[in-house]
């Protein structure tokens, strides 16, 4: 399967999405790691160097947004895309240098094609553009 | 003098009333040093009913001038010291006298340049020997009708200022209440704006969750262990939306005046038990230990027990949201004389001061931006005091001073309502709500002066008999016009109106009420039925000077809690017993027949 080995971080506090999404992503094929804040998800995406971040925005101590300026500020993490899962608008919400925007209620297939789009890009051009879509 | 008054309408009955203006007299200064002669200007003058103050020398003059505010002063040119011109020229050069109108009499040849002498040096008129009095009269009654007429000027420039300083007060006043109510019409936008973020936020997180698991189930290829888990799942989140509904439909129904009380015998040991088991889930899985301590003999209370536990499971949930991991929630209940007192504390990071004061308003949450660590709409302690406060008890929050903490106290009063409804039919909601707690509430409004006011007969019998048996003394009137005419010898402690009457409404009433002075009744506490209770009409209500409503139909329990809880917030406002609300008997004995 194309999505083998390739290594999902997901970062959300609300437990029972960031479950469901782990259960899917590793049914398809994906490793998957998981954080419950934002503190949490910079120190293991610099020492997990994953693939992909699927980054929620409303998190206790500094939130998805702060936690996404810091990583594409750090050496070890700037390169790692980012795809922002929110329940807030798209409006209010897309922050600076992510790669890809999901907006909840997301379903896990919807999850897949956005995290493929973004994989594969990346992996094209390297070059990161503000991917909006949804 | 009309003319010159030049403000419209009503400021010409101001300033210098007409008779004074006409009639006024003013002071005359006659100089001469020939006594025969101050006595004959004095006959001359006399018709014209001034004052006449004699001078015989340019100095006593001078005095007289000091000491009194002269019109017109005549003076002799030939006088031995201070001759007439001399004497003109020294009046005219005093800064106070610098208007006041000199006539010069001369007993010798007068030719022109005698004259421009004279007004040279001040004077406004001659005369010449020999004096005809018609002439000096009429010059004398001119200057001093010219002076009268310039006092009177500069009275009504005065009030003219004056008014139009206050005017400008006024609208200075006006447009900062307006800009301030602006402010606050903004504000509340933006509240209810960050609400609605907050709004979509949380319902939309457990909406993720039920959908991404509910798709998942019906892909139909779960293990077992993880079948079960997205069920569990899916109600978990079900619920938790369901809740964040009824908050919202209870926040519908408070702002609408809609939210009924069912009351009947509630045992708040053990609401406050069925609270606790609401949320030990929460705590078990923050390992934060709920404590409960309960004091003996605490008795039942009349009151609604799912609102109750609705109260305090949203206290203590707060509670354990906001103690960190592996903290202490306590709870208390504790019995005074006339009322229970629970006390919920947590030992959490406590409540920022600028949100303590608004701690219990709807759309307010002590952070709304993204980092909010503590989810959830914030409506629950909004929903939390209304529902205390129709038991007719109160709710207050502070941070806790042994430790960092929050400390939310709830105060209900042991004697509540408890009535069958007005149509005698029992309430199939309220079973407990029978003749026996109606008995212990029988007398509660006793030495409670109400005055009734409703155009229809049967609605106004009804409501009266039931505020006589709960002690009440009533006073009906059958429009706003009746109730004014009692109102004009009677002084209740509380107003009950219908709103909805033929000609003068409840609104006319209210607004006519509360212009009257407070001993004539402006400030009494007022209840108005209403079959329209929309928050846009509870709003008007407010406006116009109502202090509560109960929508129609009337439900008695309702009834009495609203009057309660108006009858204790008056006292409290006006620092005198209160007059009604649910008290122990004993409490009803200080204001012993007297009503206040």
């Amino acid at each position: 399967m194309e999505n083998h080995g390739r290594h999902i971080f997901i970062v959300d506090d609300f437990k029972d999405n960031r479950e469901m999404y782990a259960y899917f992503l590793s049914e398809q094929g994906f490793r998957v790691t998981e954080a419950s804040d934002g503190e949490e998800a910079v120190a293991k995406a610099s020492q997990l160097q994953p693939d992909l971040i699927v980054m929620d925005l409303s998190l206790p101590g500094i939130d998805g947004l702060e936690a996404t300026r810091r990583l594409k500020a750090g050496e070890k993490t700037r390169h790692i895309p980012v795809v922002i899962l929110t329940a807030y608008d798209i409006a209010t919400a897309a922050p600076e240098g992510c790669e890809g925007f999901l907006t909840k209620p997301c379903l896990p297939d919807q999850m897949i094609s956005e995290i493929n789009r973004v994989l594969a890009h990346h992996r094209e051009g390297g070059a990161v553009s503000h991917a909006t879509s949804a | 003098m009309a003319s010159i008054a030049m403000l419209p309408g009503e400021e010409q009955d101001k300033g210098v009333p007409e008779s004074e203006r006409s009639e006024r007299p003013v002071n005359i200064l006659l100089v001469d040093d020939q006594p025969g002669k101050l006595l004959s200007y004095e006959a001359i003058l006399a018709d014209l009913g001034e004052n006449l103050i004699k001078a015989s020398s340019g100095k006593e003059a001078l005095e007289q001038l000091l000491k009194h505010d002269i019109a017109v002063v005549l003076i002799d040119v030939c006088m031995p010291d201070l001759d007439g011109f001399e004497l003109a020229t020294m009046i005219r050069s005093h800064p106070r006298f610098h208007k006041t109108a000199i006539i010069l009499v001369s007993g010798v040849m007068v030719d022109d340049r005698d004259r421009l002498r004279g007004y040279d040096s001040g004077a406004v008129d001659y005369v010449s020997v020999p004096i005809v009095p018609g002439i000096l009269r009429a010059k004398v009654a001119i200057f001093a009708e010219l002076f009268r007429k310039t006092q009177d000027l500069a009275v009504l420039n005065q009030e003219l200022e004056r008014r139009v300083l206050e005017r400008t007060a006024e609208m200075e006043a006006l447009l900062k209440t307006t800009e301030e109510a602006r402010r606050d019409a903004e504000k509340a936008n933006q509240l209810k704006d960050e609400f609605l973020a907050i709004l979509s936020h949380e319902l939309r997180t457990p909406l993720n969750a039920i959908t991404g698991w509910a798709h998942l189930l019906s892909a139909g290829k779960l293990d077992p262990a993880t079948h079960a888990k997205a069920v569990e799942s899916i109600n978990r989140n079900a619920l938790l939306q369901a809740r964040l509904v009824s908050d919202l439909l209870d926040v519908s129904r408070i702002v609408s005046g809609r939210l009924r009380l069912e009351l009947r015998q509630a045992d708040v040991p053990s609401v406050i038990q069925a609270a606790l088991d609401t949320v030990r889930p929460a705590a078990q899985a923050k390992s934060v230990q709920l404590d409960f301590a309960l004091a003996n003999d605490i008795g039942k209370i009349n009151g609604d027990p799912t609102r109750l536990q609705q109260v305090i499971s949203n206290l203590l949930s707060n509670a354990v949201k906001f103690t960190p991991a592996g903290g202490k929630v306590e709870v208390r209940l504790e019995r005074s004389d006339s009322s229970l007192e629970l006390t919920v504390m947590d030992n959490g990071p406590g409540i920022p001061p600028e949100v303590l004061p608004y701690i219990f308003e709807r759309f307010r949450q002590g952070d709304s931006s993204t980092t909010r660590a503590h989810k959830g709409l914030g409506l629950g302690l909004a929903i939390a005091r209304h529902l205390v406060e129709m038991h007719g008890g109160a709710i207050e929050a502070r941070n806790r001073e042994d430790r960092q903490g929050a400390t939310f106290r709830v105060t209900l009063p042991v004697c509540g309502p408890a009535v069958p409804p007005l149509d005698g039919a029992s309430s199939p909601d309220a079973p407990a709500a029978r003749s026996a707690d109606f008995e212990s509430s029988a007398s509660s409004l006793k030495n409670t002066r109400i005055l009734l006011v409703d155009d229809e007969a049967d609605a106004r019998e009804v409501v009266a008999a039931t505020l006589e048996r709960w002690g009440a003394e009533v006073m009906v009137a059958a429009s706003a016009a009746d109730a004014r005419d009692i109102l004009e010898r009677e002084l209740p402690d509380l107003l009950v109106a219908d709103i909805e009457m033929p000609g003068e409404d409840g609104y006319d009433l209210i607004r006519t009420i509360r212009t009257l002075p407070p001993d004539r009744g402006g400030r009494t506490p007022a209840l108005a039925f209403t079959a329209y209770a929309s928050a846009y009409d509870r709003t008007r209500l407010l406006a116009a000077g109502f202090d509560r409503h109960v929508p129609k139909p009337v439900q008695p329990p309702e009834l009495f809690s609203v009057i309660a809880a108006l009858m204790k917030s008056a006292s409290k406002a006006d620092g005198r017993p209160a007059t009604g609300g649910p008290q122990e008997e004993s409490e009803w004995k200080t204001t012993d027949g007297t009503s206040s």
